[in-house]
Parts: structure tokens; C-alpha cells; sequence
């Protein structure tokens, strides 16, 4: 797996956002989990009330039959008015003392008959073999049998249903239904306990959310790992490439050559370097040829590569630096290492988050931290090599956000305490990305652009190196013109 | 800035509207339980708006006015009830202003499309449809010589002959002054008669006293091809997956007899809240609603015109439906399930059926 390391696939973003979503979600499947056990045992206990209501008719009325019939003589007004009214069908039934109390009309007689419901409610419960709590109540919400002691004595008129269906008592839910099929005469509850332990929920939602959470980090290193073997051969690919080139080169048996794009921008920023090199500076390639074979090394071991910047940006930092350098060393072997080694200047951000580096809007204080850290990545990529040029751009990388006030980054250098290499390189990246368009601004035009570079003069700027600037003015927009900024 | 102050203004109506405490209503009916899933629906928004939550207590329909004092008696909480509209004076003390309707229904023919195309006409058809459609487990139905009626493996129709909502439709379509002290004895035995034909010879299905659930359960698993009923039934046939046509009921020799009943809101706690959701359920936008989700009517004759213009058959068979007052409910129940149950059991004569019907009409 090499440097594809967890923290490295998940950054700590990342690992934000799953925790986040994982807060939200894992109720939210706990909820559901719960729901469809519910609904599914809603399904079955409805059935099997309408078994128990069915069979405890039956037996009611098999009871009755062969109940005492009591003739009453003068009988209650509520009984009279019971028995007449629409869809009593002559019958009527009340539960009192958990006996039931059944009028009906026999030759325009009232007749009553009783049965103890209890006995008869054990009966049914035994036929059908029913093994769950429950619990039976009349219309008026007196227990009427329960095979739970604790719940013998309880008062349910007070307690309210969850849902239609579903009722809370110490703790433990119970489906609930009437035995309301439409003419029935035996107005009872039936409270059925579902076994709901939330334990169990809580226990399988987390078994579900971990297979999810393993898959994503499975599917992430695959990805990650795929993704790192396509740039680990691309690179490969180029450093073979490359130092092919640059050896037919120094034997003098290629000058027309192409080298290809690997669409990882830096490598690619990189091979317009050596481009440049092969095609201008032969010498130079000859003189350093194990120096050119180090670059190449280089490239092999760099793995990471994010950062969304122009080509072009760089090689004109290079070339407005190449002619301040030549200004102020008078030396043109100088000013050609500035224009190579200032092309580097970024190179550190490929060691920055895509999601800090890409990211459109501005970037918080934690994240504008972790973006200043390229000074000091890119200063140890090319530290690595130990060659004057390279040096010079390892100053470059780590010193071109010093600034002269005291107020840049990364260690807050002020004045001539930052070195010369930092102090021409800041002006020449600051102008290239003013006069730039960017995702998240508008190029400004160049007049406004030197106003700014002025105005910043012993502030952002070495002042001696702003005078330089603003006195070559004239031949660094020819060159812009010339590049089409 | 501003947006962050919109969201969070927006954040906290939300929670605050969650946090308002909601009043509680309950409401009593003797609706079927798809019935009940429809008044849900109407009452959903209700609840969303003015803060209010519904408990919906079932109750049977047989007996549901003394059920309701009992829950009244009993110290439970009855803030509207959905009773039937033959109400009885003694219950008028426990309500508050006067009911108001939420539909009216009477009796259709439902047939079974997967067993008949065209819906029967007349009695007679239907006559004929019985002995034709009742089949014994061997396949013959009772004009093969072969038939055993005691032996039935599938019915044409479930006709409960010991209710006298449901006969009243036989008699009713055959004889238009069944119900007065006017009716015809000669069109009244002949009936009676054929009724007895039938049960004598296991065309229809044995009735008890909770047929009801019966008729219904037997429709929904194919072992019968026709029943009569309401449009309160339609939701909780149309969950039993049955595919069924609707007609109006078939032609006796004077008409098509339905007994009309109805159902009505009544308020049992007169509180602000409770008057406000009792207009709510009043209002013909609800009635709107309430013929959507449970295909219940109101009887407002523009609404029937219109639904019998789409072809509603409920509306059309509501136009010529006769409403029955408790009284007449009673004597028809009475005379019935005893009367008439005592002569299909050879008893009484037809003679002494028609004297006791005679004696209760008048």
C-alpha cells in the first residue's frame, strides 16, 4: 500500500463529513430497522388478533348457550335502549367485574345471561397456543385478564396510543386492537406484547453501518491504489522517456523529439523545464549530465501531484525573474539558473490536499496553514539534490512568500533577512497572478497591476527590487504582449 | 450573512414548529379500518396546519351509540363521534348542536369481474344467475340432475335473508309499497317464497348474525360471484385485490329498492377546537375528500348530478334510494331475524308472515 495511508486517503475532512453523516444517518437507520420489525409484526398480530377475537367469540357464545337465562323483569333504560338501537340487531353486551353481561330480546322479553371471561379468555389462549404477554381489556379499559401480573392492576384509561396500533407500558410495547369487526357484540381490547428490545436494533444497525464503513475504506484503497499505480507508470513511463531523450541528445543523434504529456500537471510543468533545457542548453546539459539523471530520479519518487496551476504561469515567473536577476547581478549564466529555478517555485503544493488546493471560495485559518506549508515541502523536494541550481531553487520555493514587512510566511523574515532569491521571485509571482484570470477572480489590467507591485513597495516588496522592476517595465510587458496575457 | 440569518430563522421555525404543543382530539367512528386510513388522509393536513392531533377510536357498528356513553361514562375523552343518522332520542343529551352530515349510502351490486362481464338486470336474471352459478364441488350447478346441495363448493350471490336492510331490497324492488300498510300480499308471499326456494335448496350461504364479515370475506376469496353493499365496503374490497364492477341494483317487477341510510358528525365536548375541526369535517371540501379516498357521498343533488353524469352508480341508485327511519330499521331488523328466519324454517306459514309483517308496518 506504500504511502496510500488511511490519514492520506481520508483526510481529516473526509473523516469529518463521514462521522457527520454517520450522526445522522445512524438513527435514522436505527428508526427505520425499528419500523419495519414494527410493521411487519403489525402484519402477523393482526392476524392472529382476528384468530383470538374469532375463537373468543365462538366460546363466548358457546358459554351463553349454555348459560342461565335470568329473565329481567324491569330491565335498566340504558339496557332498553342498547338492545333497539340501529345495528344492535336485538343483542347487547356489557363487561363489568370481568364478567360479561349479555341481553338480548326472546319473545319481547329481555333475557340476560353471564359468563366469567377470564376462564373463557385462558381457554381460547390455549387452543390457539398463544404464547406472547398480552393483555384484554373492556371498552371502559378495565383489565379483564392479563397473563402479566404486573399489569393486572394498572390503570390504562390515562395511557395513550403511540401510533394507532402501538401502546408504551413500563417500558414494553404492545400492539393494540378492538375487536371491531362490525357487528360484534363483545366490546374488547387485545394489548400483545412485540418484543421489541431496542438493544437489538441499536446492536444490528451498528453491524450494518460497520459492513458499510469497511466497504468504503475497502473501495477507497482500491480506487486509491488504482489511482496511485496509474501515476507511479506515468511517471515511469516519463523518467524513461526522458532520460532517452536527454541521452540521445548529449550524443548529438536527436534534435527533433516530443516529450509526452503524462496529464499530471507538475510532471508535465517539469518536462517544459527539461524541454527547455534539451533545446537551449546543450552545454549545460553536458556538463551536468548526472544532475539531469538526479532530476529524473526525482521525478520518480515524487507520487502526488494535485495542483491545478498554468503552465505558462510558471515559465513567466521564470522569464520576469530571469530579467530582474539580470539587472541585479549583472550575470547571464545567473539569470538563465533564475529563470529555470524559479519555474519550480510551486512545486511544494503538491504535497497540499486537493480540497484545500482546489478549493474555489477562501480558505479558513486551519486551511490556509496547511497551503503554507508548500514553501517548506517544495524547499525539501529539491533540497534533495545537492547542486548550486538546485539550491537556488530550493531558496526560491521556500522564501517567495517572505515578505519585506515582516508579515509573510513561512517563518516571518523581515527586510534583507530574506534572502535575494525569495525577494525577486515574490514580485515576479505576485505580478504574473495579478494580471492573471483565475477561477476566483479577474485578471486586472497591467496599469492596475504595477499600482499595486508600487504600493506594496517596503511592505510586500524589497523596495530596491520594485525600483529594478518598474525600471524594466517596459521590456516585461513586451513580454506579456508577447505571451498574450 | 444574510442568507446565514435566513437559515437559521428558518432552523428555528422548523424546531419551534415541532415544539408547539398540539391539542387532542378524539374522534369515535364506526368506520371500517380503510375507511379509517381515508379519514386519516382528510384529517392530515388539518393537523399540519392548526396543531392539532387526531386519536381515532374504532368502534362496532352494532351498538355504537351506547358504546359511545360507555367511553363517555367511563371518564374517556369524545370529542366528535361518526354516528349513523337514524340516531336515537335518548342520545341527543349527550350532543352538543345539531349533527351534521358526512354522507349518505345506500345498498349496489357488486359483481366479481373476473366471473361476470355484464352486471344482471333484473331479479329474475338473478334468479336464473343463481341456479346457474351455484356450483357443487363436482362442478354441476343446481339444473344439472346431478347437483348436491349439500355439496357447494362456490355461490352466485351471498343474500342475507335474516337482514332486513338487505331483503328489503328484494322486497322493496319487487313490491314499491313494501314498506306501507299498502303492501301487496300476493307480490309479498311470492317473494318470500322464492327466498325460501333458495335457502331450501343451499343456493344461498347460511347467514348468522355477524354475516356481515362473512359476505365479505367470501367475495374477497372468489367463493362468491355477487353481493350487495355500500360504498363504505369499496376500499376494503379494493385491498383484498378483488377486481370488481359495480351496478345498480337489479329491476324488480315495480323498481330498484336500496334503503338509503347515512352517516353524521356529532359533538360530544363542546370546545373551541373541537367546533372548529367538527366545520372542518363539515365543509364540502372535506365531502370532496371524503368521496375520493372512502367514495362516501354527500347528498348535495349538484355533487350527485354531476358524480351520476361520470357514471358513479352509487350516485345513481342514491337518486331512487328510500330513506329508512329507526323505526322502519327496527321492523325491518325484527321481522327479519326472527320472523322470517322462523318461516324459511318452516315454522310459521307465508300466510302468518305476511299477517306479523302487516302487524308491525301498520
Amino acid at each position: 500500500m506504500g504511502k496510500s495511508s488511511l490519514m492520506r486517503i481520508f483526510k481529516k475532512q473526509s473523516i469529518i463529513l463521514l462521522g457527520l453523516v454517520f450522526l445522522f444517518l445512524y438513527p435514522i437507520t436505527i428508526y427505520f430497522n425499528i419500523k419495519n420489525e414494527i410493521d411487519y409484526k403489525k402484519h402477523i398480530y393482526n392476524k392472529i388478533s382476528n384468530i383470538f377475537f374469532t375463537e373468543l367469540t365462538k366460546e363466548i357464545d358457546n358459554d351463553l348457550n349454555i348459560a342461565r337465562k335470568i329473565i329481567v323483569e324491569d330491565p335498566p333504560q340504558k339496557v332498553l335502549n342498547s338492545i333497539k338501537e340501529v345495528g344492535a340487531f336485538g343483542g347487547y353486551s356489557i363487561i363489568k367485574d370481568k364478567e360479561l353481561f349479555n341481553y338480548y330480546l326472546e319473545n319481547d322479553k329481555i333475557i340476560l345471561r353471564k359468563v366469567f371471561l377470564p376462564a373463557i379468555i385462558k381457554r381460547v389462549s390455549r387452543k390457539i397456543n398463544f404464547e406472547s404477554s398480552f393483555i384484554l381489556l373492556s371498552i371502559k379499559k378495565e383489565v379483564i385478564y392479563s397473563n402479566e401480573n404486573y399489569i393486572r392492576n394498572m390503570d390504562f384509561r390515562n395511557i395513550k396510543l403511540i401510533n394507532r396500533d402501538i401502546i408504551k407500558l413500563k417500558g414494553k410495547y404492545f400492539y393494540v386492537r378492538f375487536n371491531d369487526s362490525i357487528y360484534s357484540v363483545y366490546p374488547i381490547y387485545i394489548l400483545i406484547d412485540i418484543n421489541l428490545n431496542l438493544m437489538n436494533y441499536i446492536l444490528k444497525s451498528s453491524v450494518q453501518w460497520l459492513f458499510v464503513i469497511i466497504t468504503i475504506f475497502i473501495l477507497s484503497f482500491w480506487i486509491d491504489k488504482r489511482y496511485y499505480m496509474r501515476i507511479q507508470d506515468s511517471i515511469e513511463k516519463f523518467s524513461i522517456e526522458v532520460e532517452e531523450i536527454g541521452n540521445e541528445i548529449l550524443k548529438g543523434e536527436k534534435d527533433d523529439y516530443v516529450i509526452s504529456d503524462t496529464n499530471i500537471k507538475e510532471i508535465d510543468n517539469i518536462g517544459r523545464v527539461l524541454d527547455n533545457v534539451f533545446k537551449n542548453d546543450i552545454e549545460y546539459i553536458e556538463k551536468n549530465k548526472n544532475l539531469i539523471q538526479e532530476i529524473i530520479t526525482l521525478l520518480g519518487n515524487i507520487s502526488e501531484f494535485r495542483d491545478e496551476i498554468t503552465g505558462n504561469h510558471i515559465i513567466r515567473v521564470g522569464k520576469v525573474s530571469e530579467i530582474i536577476a539580470l539587472k541585479f547581478f549583472n550575470d547571464e549564466e545567473i539569470a538563465k539558473k533564475y529563470y529555470y529555478a524559479a519555474q519550480m517555485h510551486d512545486i511544494g503544493k503538491i504535497g497540499i490536499p486537493d480540497t484545500i488546493l482546489l478549493k474555489p471560495g477562501k480558505l479558513n485559518k486551519e486551511e490556509f496553514e496547511q497551503m503554507k506549508e508548500h514553501t517548506k515541502i517544495g524547499y525539501r523536494i529539491l533540497k534533495t539534490i545537492e547542486d548550486d541550481f538546485f539550491d537556488l531553487a530550493a531558496k526560491i520555493a521556500l522564501y517567495h512568500h517572505e515578505k519585506f514587512d515582516g508579515s509573510g510566511y513561512p517563518y516571518g523574515l523581515k527586510g534583507k533577512e530574506i534572502p535575494i532569491e525569495g525577494r525577486i521571485v515574490a514580485i515576479c509571482d505576485v505580478f504574473d497572478a495579478l494580471v492573471s484570470e483565475r477561477p476566483y477572480k479577474k485578471a486586472f489590467p497591467i496599469n492596475d497591476a504595477i499600482k499595486i507591485i508600487k504600493n506594496e513597495s517596503g511592505k510586500h516588496f524589497d523596495p530596491e527590487i520594485v525600483q529594478i522592476f518598474l525600471e524594466n517595465i517596459e521590456e516585461i510587458i513586451n513580454y506579456y504582449r508577447r505571451t498574450k496575457i | 450573512m444574510k442568507k446565514r440569518k435566513i437559515a437559521l430563522v428558518v432552523i428555528f421555525s422548523i424546531i419551534i414548529y415541532f415544539f408547539i404543543p398540539r391539542e387532542n382530539i378524539v374522534i369515535v367512528t364506526q368506520m371500517s379500518e380503510s375507511e379509517i386510513k381515508g379519514l386519516e388522509k382528510v384529517l392530515k393536513p388539518y393537523s399540519l396546519i392548526h396543531f392539532t392531533n387526531f386519536e381515532i377510536k374504532r368502534i362496532p357498528f352494532s351498538g355504537h351509540f351506547s358504546r359511545i356513553t360507555e367511553l363517555i361514562d367511563s371518564d374517556q375523552k369524545v370529542d366528535i363521534a361518526r354516528v349513523d343518522i337514524k340516531m336515537p332520542k335518548w342520545f341527543k343529551k349527550y350532543i352538543y348542536k345539531e349533527p351534521e352530515l358526512q354522507a349518505v349510502d345506500c345498498l349496489v351490486m357488486l359483481y366479481n369481474k373476473k366471473y361476470i362481464d355484464t352486471p344482471l338486470n333484473t331479479l329474475d336474471e338473478l334468479w336464473d344467475f343463481i341456479e346457474e352459478n351455484t356450483i357443487d364441488i363436482e362442478g354441476n350447478n343446481f339444473k344439472s340432475p346431478n347437483f348436491d346441495k349439500n355439496k357447494i363448493d362456490k355461490y352466485a350471490i351471498y343474500l342475507p335473508y335474516n337482514s332486513g336492510w338487505w331483503m328489503s331490497t328484494i322486497f322493496g324492488s319487487e313490491d314499491k309499497n313494501f314498506l306501507t300498510k299498502n303492501v301487496n300480499k300476493k307480490k309479498f308471499i311470492k317473494t318470500s317464497e322464492k327466498i325460501k326456494f333458495l335457502y331450501k335448496n343451499n343456493l344461498i350461504p347460511k347467514s348468522s348474525t355477524d354475516f356481515y364479515d362473512d359476505m365479505i370475506k367470501m367475495f374477497s376469496q372468489n367463493e362468491v360471484k355477487i353481493i350487495y353493499n355500500g360504498p363504505w365496503s369499496f376500499s376494503t374490497i379494493k385491498e383484498k385485490k378483488v377486481e370488481f364492477g359495480v351496478s345498480l341494483l337489479p329491476k324488480g317487477e315495480d323498481t330498484r329498492f336500496s334503503p338509503m341510510g347515512g352517516q353524521q358528525w356529532v359533538i360530544l365536548n363542546n370546545t373551541k377546537t373541537v367546533n372548529k375541526v367538527f366545520k372542518y369535517l363539515s365543509s364540502d371540501k372535506v365531502a370532496e375528500k371524503f368521496y375520493k379516498y372512502n367514495n362516501t357521498i354527500m347528498p348535495n343533488k349538484t355533487l350527485i348530478e354531476k358524480l351520476e353524469k361520470k357514471g358513479d352508480v352509487v350516485a345513481s341508485q342514491l337518486k331512487m334510494a328510500v330513506p329508512i327511519d329507526s323505526r322502519n330499521d327496527y321492523i325491518l331488523y325484527k321481522f327479519f331475524s326472527n320472523d322470517f328466519v322462523q318461516y324459511l324454517d318452516d315454522k310459521i306459514s307465508s300466510e302468518q308472515l305476511f299477517n306479523n309483517w302487516l302487524k308491525m308496518i301498520n
